[in-house]
């Protein structure tokens, strides 16, 4: 083991150490703020990479924070799944923050934005936490982190929708949080722990004395998480919050952090409630058809925008659906196509929200009916957003079939092919409000009528390397998948 | 195998030009050099990489595969040569020709597919790209014509989705390699069988899913719309195939009546074509109606399932992949020349263009199936299967759809031979700018004609010639269960 | 090619393997297309052609004619369609083949003269040796689908001729024989394929007990696909049409000869397809093929009845002739059906049948030509504006006589034996069967035969006799081709009249003993003789009936009668039952697919609805939840109002506590005055006392403004402030909304979880 055994905190404590030295460095040695961060980020790739291919070798391990053992120290678990989305949060931030770097000039004022690389490593370092934590009450602390650094990357922006919507984000993620703290007090009460492991042994026979707390515990975890991940009657917050931001946290909280809370949720389920509780009580089942309706409803919102990040937002909304569907299916092919899909589409996402950045930053149009032609005129970006929305409908040859694949299977799998429907009904909606941006920006007659600023090639080979990875995620998507299989199994 | 070839080059008009039709012909070529090997009983089944556990990209090559693969890529040369000239007075080549290579790739490569996944993965590509092509125009109606096609075609693409995924889930596999996959009926068998229905189905025009179908081909640029026409719907012909033979098997779809489905779809369809088609004053939607009416045929072949009936349906493939580009690259040419696309203007055109109208009656007729020719042979053995099968009604069906073919077609070719320009019963005054001053098409254009004319002779007359004598070969295969 | 003959056999059914009706048929085919490969100005090429295919054609036949007599003549194409083509000549086919490439090879040379005068001679050339060709074809194939393909060919081909002029009549007529000649190949079609279905061959052969329950459709899809080729009433209708405008010599061969070839399908189909494998049916399949038969007949009966009053009725040359020529297939198919329903007893009804078949080509296709030879000198085809061309043209007139003679059956003419024979083999099978239908078919065949004398009357009075109309008084000067094949016309004519006897003996009595007609009627048919009082009896009959009924209506005018549009067969069926089909198909078939197409596009925009109101929903509680946000506004705009009030209050209480104060004041100073008189020290110590009392007062009074102004200062900077943040603006009514949905949703997880918890 050596070294390496400290890399689950030193990829979180990297990266609050960064957040607070870059604002420093931001005032006296500005060239040195951005390599900062971006070393900082590569050293947390390299770390999650080495645990990984370890944990691989020698099966998940537990790291306790200053060597107390739980149940009072601090207890961080590293296993392959939580590693594989680590990998995919690191990975995907980094490269966010190069494509950032180039567009947060234009987005925001020069004096903030060092400001900015604190809450972007804030941000980051809290969410390798979530991921990693195996603990309750740290996950507390790391949530309200975790939301805080999220509102501030949105309010950063300073006009009025930002502050209006960061306010209704921070209000509802608190709120989110406060439930959150309910259904922990009263696993606590029933139970003395708050770890993890603990409580799930702990709970098989506090269920017998305290089922009333333990449900609501469960209620009070789902609309926690709910709010959080923007699943679809609590999505309310999202559109305004993605919509509104500089694309780089709008592809931040839209590609990465709904994401996590449905991972957060994921191991609620299975690694806090026992089998006997989930048998009690249909949570898989409130989660599932939330989700079936998260799915229909988001795309069909999505087709009423005439705004193209917001169309994007209401779309995540849709598309984390399929995440929970994953989750609520309770099957292993459902986990492999759910997290795959965590993968894809933080991928996915990420890369349509920066080419809605780029058509910000060259042209200034946000509205979709002004696009018309603009794939004459920026033929990379449009092709990126072309691949993008093949991926986001599940055409073959691109990472989203492939989840969409696993989750249409498990749906047989367990007898429910009700659900294959919903998914490609879901996936047809998708088409329908994408395909006519794609077909309006290259086959219209008009010529594209604003000016153009050129694309710094910075974005073009973040949109390119996006691409590059969601046809890769579509046709060589076995490794990934096996590693899931394997993750996946250890819960079955 | 699959010379999925893409290129573009931006370079010069002659240049691309050149290099289109290299890659076509270099693809027909290569094909063709799979003769011996696939007449000799071959087969190959070739594994490129794993996708996902059990799920594969592959390639397969037998029969049925080069049967079609040939055809394909022969009409594409030969609809690739005509566009040269066609597409010089066309905007976007630098679009159309890539584009149009593309396509072909695809599409072998759906001939060439190993398993339903490939299959399908080509089949999206090809439906996708080819969205390209029929909105090329790029004018209101063909974009509408064009959104509509996406729309259907990503519903197409949806359900063989999830018949892939009930098949997989069933039998565990999607390989088209190991014989039959699907060996009992269920209700979701049933369901994957609809599924497959509605997806190829879309594709190769089939009632009730046809609506896409003479809305697009019409908008197309003709050589494109002969290649819609003439290859990309028989994919969907191809696909149903493949899904009968591989992951059904006929006896089960018999023993079930699943078949009967197809046959009173293909019937409807086959009638309603040809219905729908009488009534079009547009010289290219007609020819769109009739290719529905034409598929229909294919699929009536298909739900029939003997012997007779398949050969019938695979020659027909070949005949009507034959005779329509002809029709489509004619109205092409006229189209190209005049400008005129009502049939009632085109009076007198055979007197100014005899060749191209000499074209377009030969294929007019071996639509009507008028014996020498080869749309006769494929409506013959067509209704030997449907005796065989003690089916005399489909016999009738054949026939009624003749004569609606006739009486559509004809009124095209008499008056474009024995008629004057402005013959019209109305008199418009301005009746004499009617009369028509051009000349023929270019000569490469007529050539191309003429060689796919000869063929429809060729296929009619010669006895067991390679069309009939390999569509009679894949029947046999298919019937003996030769995908092992 | 000819080396391929065998050493020729005596014995009878013999089978000869030759190539030469490969050849036969195919040499003409290919010199069709070569003259259409020929210049347009190359006239005698062309003409050198088309002579020499054709009498080639004419010597292939005869050739062939000692092995026909004595066997079959078969040549097989094995796999040439799939189907393999096969040719069998034997010696009925032969009868037809000669007579195709005589008349013709005559037609040809006529045609040499006649085309002098009309426009695009290449075309009517080449498809007029191509149309040979097919038509030999038709009669030499050896299976029905040998036969089925040279027919469609045959009917594509004569198209061009029918529409050879292009105006609007003709193309007209054209596209109506084009559509039905398709129709019925179709109808063809499908006999044949359910014939293979029944069968497994399309072989000519006799297979009446093979063909099992469909064979009622088998023949009756036969016989419309034929019958629509020969003119059969109710089929004919095209006939009258198409004829008349073809080019004359086209329609000598499309009346003499084409029609036949449907005939000649008939009686392949009726009487050995229809006949048993062993010679002798059985009961059952004896009384069916009785029933058969007598359809037949009576097809014939109504068809020579109406076509000959039709022809009475014309006054077009070319159209009496052609309604002339629906008549005598009618006869023809009388034949035919005799011969089918006596079964192996037919031997005289077929014979009678292939005489006439005979026959009529002579003098049809002799009339045509000579009416073509007046026309094309005259451009006159109605009987009113024509006469008195016996003078002009006296050779015609003669030719054409004999030719009437012919038809009209005199004696000596080749008519007579013919229709002799049909009728006498009614009348024999009236003997031997009774049956009243039988006597009835009598009785209208020689009323028939009356008005066909009627009809010839009418037309030879209308254009040979009379005075001759002025604008046509001049000389006319015939080539000598035209007379030369119009005179050998009336040779022929006039030679199978007197001789009767040589081509029964020759040819139909070998062709009824190779189908094994035996019986009474074959004893008969040996020693048949013409020229008996009995069979000329008949014809007197008629004569004298053809006077009878000929000198008074054309004395009243009754053959003037122009049967109105609404009685024919155009109008009573046809279009209407055409049109109705036509707009029926278009109708349903536009009807279904666009309403498919508006149920997706229906579907499609009712879930563009759902969704917009799906989204209305979203911004109805959105508004909800404003108006919520507003009336909270107006709430607190109410409390500040109440502020405000109560600070009113305060002013008005402070106001009356001044008034309370003022009041004291008084009070004071009355106590002041009432002091006065107490003590002037007291008074001043008063005065001094109100003194600072009022200074106090000014400085409350002061202290008191101030803070007012300040209150208002401060408020006016909360209205500003209020302004600068505008609650309404700030969109807390949808947190308040978001709020309650959390809280919502919370509650019914809740709800959700107890309840299955409790179950549990």
């Amino acid at each position: 083991m050596g070294f390496t055994v400290h890399f689950p905190v030193l990829i979180v404590v990297v990266m609050f150490f960064t957040a607070f030295i870059s604002p420093l460095l931001y005032r006296w040695a500005r060239k040195l703020a951005a390599p900062a961060v971006l070393s900082a980020l590569v050293a947390a790739l390299v770390m999650a990479a080495a645990l990984l291919i370890q944990v691989q070798q020698t099966g998940t391990y537990y790291y306790h924070m200053g060597g107390w053992p739980p149940p009072w120290g601090i207890e961080f678990k590293a296993d392959p799944l939580r590693l594989y989305i680590l990998l995919v949060v690191i990975s995907v931030s980094l490269w966010i923050f190069i494509y950032a770097l180039r567009d947060l000039g234009h987005e925001l004022k020069t004096r903030v934005i060092g400001w900015y690389y604190t809450l972007y490593s804030v941000l980051v370092g809290s969410m390798a936490g979530i991921v990693l934590t195996n603990d309750l009450f740290n996950l507390f602390v790391l949530m309200e982190i975790c939301a805080i650094s999220a509102c501030a990357i949105i309010s950063i922006k300073e006009d009025r929708e930002c502050l209006e919507a960061s306010f209704k984000y921070l209000i509802l993620s608190a709120m989110g949080t406060g439930c959150f703290l309910l259904g922990v007090v009263m696993l606590y009460m029933a139970t003395g722990y708050l770890n993890y492991g603990y409580l799930y042994q702990a709970l098989v026979e506090a269920f017998n004395f305290y089922p009333l707390n333990i449900f609501t515990a469960a209620a009070l975890f789902i609309v926690a998480f709910g709010t959080k991940a923007a699943l679809f009657p609590l999505h309310v917050w999202l559109p305004d919050a993605h919509a509104s931001a500089p694309s780089p946290s709008s592809a931040m909280l839209s590609g990465l952090v709904i994401k996590i809370y449905a991972f957060a949720l994921f191991l609620m389920f299975y690694e806090v409630f026992p089998r006997v509780v989930l048998e009690a009580i249909p949570l898989s089942e409130i989660v599932l058809w939330l989700a079936a309706l998260g799915s229909m409803f988001g795309s069909i919102y999505a087709m009423l925008q005439t705004d193209l990040k917001k169309m994007l937002a209401y779309s995540s909304i849709g598309q984390i659906a399929y995440i929970f569907m994953g989750i609520g299916f309770h099957h292993s092919l459902a986990l492999v196509g759910g997290f795959y899909h965590i993968m894809v589409h933080a991928v996915t996402k990420a890369m349509l929200f920066m080419v809605a950045g780029v058509i910000i930053y060259s042209t200034g149009v946000r509205k979709i009916d002004q696009l018309a032609g603009i794939g004459r005129v920026l033929p990379v970006t449009m092709v990126a957003f072309t691949i993008g929305s093949a991926s986001m409908v599940g055409i073959p040859g691109t990472g989203g079939l492939i989840s969409k694949w696993y989750l249409a299977l498990s749906a047989l799998e367990i007898g429910r092919p009700i659900f294959v429907l919903v998914i490609l009904a879901s996936s047809l909606l998708n088409a329908i409000y994408y395909m006519p941006i794609v077909i309006n920006a290259f086959m219209h007659q008009d010529e594209f009528k604003k000016e153009v600023k050129p694309v710094p090639p910075v974005m073009q080979f973040c949109m390119v390397v996006g691409m590059v990875f969601i046809i890769i995620f579509g046709f060589f998507s076995k490794p990934v998948v096996t590693l899931l299989e394997q993750a996946a199994a250890l819960f079955f | 195998m699959t010379p999925v070839i893409m290129y573009s080059c931006r370079a010069s008009d002659k240049l691309r030009n050149t290099l289109a039709v290299a890659t076509a012909a270099i693809t027909f070529i290569l094909t063709l050099s799979l003769y011996r090997f696939v007449v000799g009983g071959g087969e190959i089944q070739l594994t490129l990489f794993e996708v996902l556990p059990n799920l594969e990209i592959s390639m397969r090559l037998d029969l049925l595969s080069f049967c079609l693969a040939a055809l394909a890529s022969f009409i594409w040369l030969l609809c690739t040569i005509y566009s040269i000239d066609y597409m010089a007075k066309e905007h976007a080549c630098g679009r159309y020709y890539p584009v149009l290579i593309f396509t072909l790739g695809s599409c072998q490569g759906i001939f060439f597919a190993g398993d339903l996944f490939s299959l399908f993965v080509f089949f999206e590509l090809m439906s996708l790209i080819a969205y390209i092509l029929v909105i090329h125009e790029e004018t209101e109606e063909a974009l509408k014509a064009g959104y509509k096609y996406l729309v259907m075609t990503i519903i197409g693409g949806l359900a063989l989705f999830f018949g892939m995924i009930i098949v997989f889930e069933l039998g565990g596999t999607v390989s088209l390699g190991v014989g039959v996959i699907l060996h009992e009926t269920s209700l979701l068998a049933l369901l994957a069988f609809i599924c497959f229905l509605i997806g190829f189905g879309m594709k190769a025009g089939m009632f009730p899913l046809h609506v896409w179908l003479p809305d697009a081909h019409p908008v197309a640029p003709s050589p494109a719309s002969a290649l819609l026409s003439g290859v990309m719907l028989k994919t969907g012909a191809y696909g149903l195939i493949r899904v009968i033979f591989h992951v059904f098997s006929p006896e089960m779809l018999q023993a079930a009546g699943w078949n009967n489905i197809l046959a009173v779809l293909a019937v409807i369809t086959i009638l309603l074509g040809s219905a729908v088609a009488l009534t079009q004053t547009d010289i290219k939607r007609r020819l769109a109606y009739s290719s529905i009416s034409q598929l229909g045929y294919v699929l009536l072949g298909l739900s029939i399932l003997n012997n007779n009936a398949i050969t019938g349906a695979v020659f027909h493939i070949f005949s009507h992949a034959f005779m329509k580009s002809i029709l489509f690259l004619a109205a092409g040419a006229i189209i190209w020349k005049t400008g005129l696309r009502v049939i009632a203007d085109l009076k007198g055109i055979g007197r100014q263009m005899p060749v191209t109208m000499g074209c377009f009656s030969v294929a007019a007729l071996a639509m009507i199936g008028i014996p020498p020719l080869n749309g006769f042979l494929s409506k013959w053995t067509l209704a030997m299967g449907a005796l065989d099968a003690q089916m005399p009604l489909y016999v009738l069906v054949l026939l009624v759809s003749s004569l609606l073919n006739a009486l559509y077609y004809l009124p095209i070719v008499i008056p474009a031979f024995f008629e004057m320009p402005g013959d019209n019963n109305h008199d418009h005054h301005d009746d004499h700018e009617l009369e028509f001053n051009v000349q023929e098409a270019t000569p490469r254009m007529l050539t191309v004609m003429i060689i796919l004319a000869l063929f429809t002779f060729i296929f009619g007359l010669t006895p067991n010639n390679i069309a009939f004598s390999l569509a009679r070969a894949t029947a046999e295969f298919l019937l003996l269960g030769g995908a092992f | 090619m000819f080396a391929a003959a065998p050493e020729p056999v005596i014995e009878a059914n013999n089978l000869y393997y030759s190539s030469l009706p490969l050849w036969i048929t195919l040499v003409p085919l290919i010199a069709g297309i070569g003259i259409y490969l020929l210049k347009d100005h190359w006239e005698i090429p062309r003409k050198v052609v088309a002579f020499l295919t054709s009498l080639a054609a004419l010597v292939g036949v005869i050739i062939l004619f000692p092995l026909s007599l004595t066997g079959t003549v078969s040549y097989d194409l094995i796999d040439f369609m799939q189907l393999g083509l096969f040719f069998k000549l034997d010696i009925i086919g032969w009868i037809f083949a000669f007579l195709i490439t005589l008349v013709w090879f005559l037609a040809t040379i006529f045609s040499f003269a006649y085309m002098d005068f009309e426009h695009n001679r290449r075309r009517y050339y080449s498809f007029l040796i191509f149309t040979l060709g097919a038509t030999l074809g038709v009669v030499m194939a050896g299976d029905f689908f040998t036969l089925f393909l040279f027919f469609e060919m045959m009917t594509l081909s004569s198209f061009v001729l029918v529409i050879h002029e292009q105006d609007v009549q003709s193309m007209k007529a054209g596209i109506l024989y084009l559509y039905l000649g398709i129709f019925g190949g179709l109808a063809l079609l499908f006999a044949i394929m359910m014939l293979y279905g029944a069968t497994g061959s399309v072989a000519i052969v006799p297979a009446l007990e093979l063909l099992g329950s469909q064979r009622t459709a088998i023949f009756i899809c036969f016989l419309i696909g034929f019958g629509i080729k020969a003119g059969l009433v109710p089929l004919h209708i095209w006939l009258p049409q198409a004829h008349p405008v073809a080019p004359s010599p086209a329609s000598a061969l499309l009346s003499g000869i084409m029609i036949k070839t449907g005939a000649y399908g008939i009686l392949r189909v009726a009487v050995i397809l229809f006949s048993s494998e062993s010679g002798s049916p059985g009961i059952a399949d004896a009384s069916y093929l009785f029933i058969i038969g007598n359809v037949l007949m009576w097809v014939g009966i109504v068809t020579m009845l109406s076509g000959a009053s039709m022809a009475l009725l014309q006054t077009n040359m070319k159209r009496i002739l052609a309604y002339s020529s629906v008549s005598q297939i009618g006869y023809i198919a009388t034949g035919i059906g005799v011969a089918t329903f006596a079964g192996i007893e037919g031997g005289m009804g077929f014979a009678g049948a292939i005489y006439h078949i005979i026959n009529h080509a002579f003098f049809k296709a002799g009339l045509f030509m000579m009416v073509g030879t007046i026309y094309i000198y005259t451009h006159e085809l109605e009987l009113p504006r024509l006469g008195g061309m016996f003078r002009k043209m006296p050779l015609v007139g003669i030719t054409f006589l004999v030719a009437a003679f012919g038809i009209a059956g005199i004696p000596g003419f080749n008519g007579y034996p013919s229709k002799t024979l049909i009728h006498d083999s009614l009348l024999i099978y009236y003997k031997d069967y009774g049956l009243l239908s039988i006597d009835m078919a009598e009785k209208i065949f020689v009323l028939t035969s009356a008005l066909t004398i009627c009809y010839f009357i009418k037309l030879f009075r209308g254009v040979f006799l009379g005075p001759v109309p002025e604008k046509l008084d001049r000389e006319y000067k015939l080539p000598f081709s035209v007379n030369f094949v119009l005179a050998l016309f009336a040779l022929f004519i006039t030679a199978i009249g007197i001789f009767p006897n040589y081509i029964l003996e020759r040819v139909l009595v070998p062709a009824a003993e190779l189908l094994n007609y035996e019986g009474y009627a074959m004893e008969h048919l040996y020693h048949f003789h013409f020229f008996e009082w009995h069979p000329i009896e008949a014809m007197v009959i008629v004569v004298i009936l053809a006077l009878f009924i000929y000198i008074p209506a054309a004395y009243r005018g009754w053959f003037d009668w122009k049967p109105p549009w609404w009685l024919s067969i155009h109008a009573l069926v046809y279009n209407p039952v055409t049109n109705r089909l036509l707009i029926f198909t278009c109708r349903s078939g536009v009807f279904v697919d666009s309403s498919v197409d508006t149920a997706y596009d229906k579907s499609g925009s009712a879930a563009r609805k759902m969704c917009s109101y799906f989204g209305s929903l979203d911004s109805g509680i959105d508004k909800f939840y404003e108006q919520s946000g507003k009336t909270a506004r107006k709430l607190a705009d109410r409390s500040t109002d109440m502020d405000a009030k109560l600070d009113d209050f305060y002013e008005q209480t402070g106001k009356m506590a001044r008034k309370v104060a003022d009041r004291s004041t008084e009070m004071d100073s009355a106590l002041n005055e009432a002091y006065l008189k107490t003590g002037k020290a007291a008074k001043k110590l008063a005065e001094q006392t109100s003194d600072a009392e009022r200074k106090l007062d000014s400085v409350y009074d002061k202290a008191g403004s101030k803070a007012r102004q300040q209150m208002e200062k401060r408020l006016s900077e909360k209205k500003e402030k209020r302004g600068y943040f505008d609650s309404s603006k700030w969109s807390t009514k949808n947190l308040s909304f978001d709020t309650l949905l959390l809280v919502l949703v919370l509650g019914i997880v809740l709800l959700v979880i107890f309840y299955f918890g409790r179950a549990n």
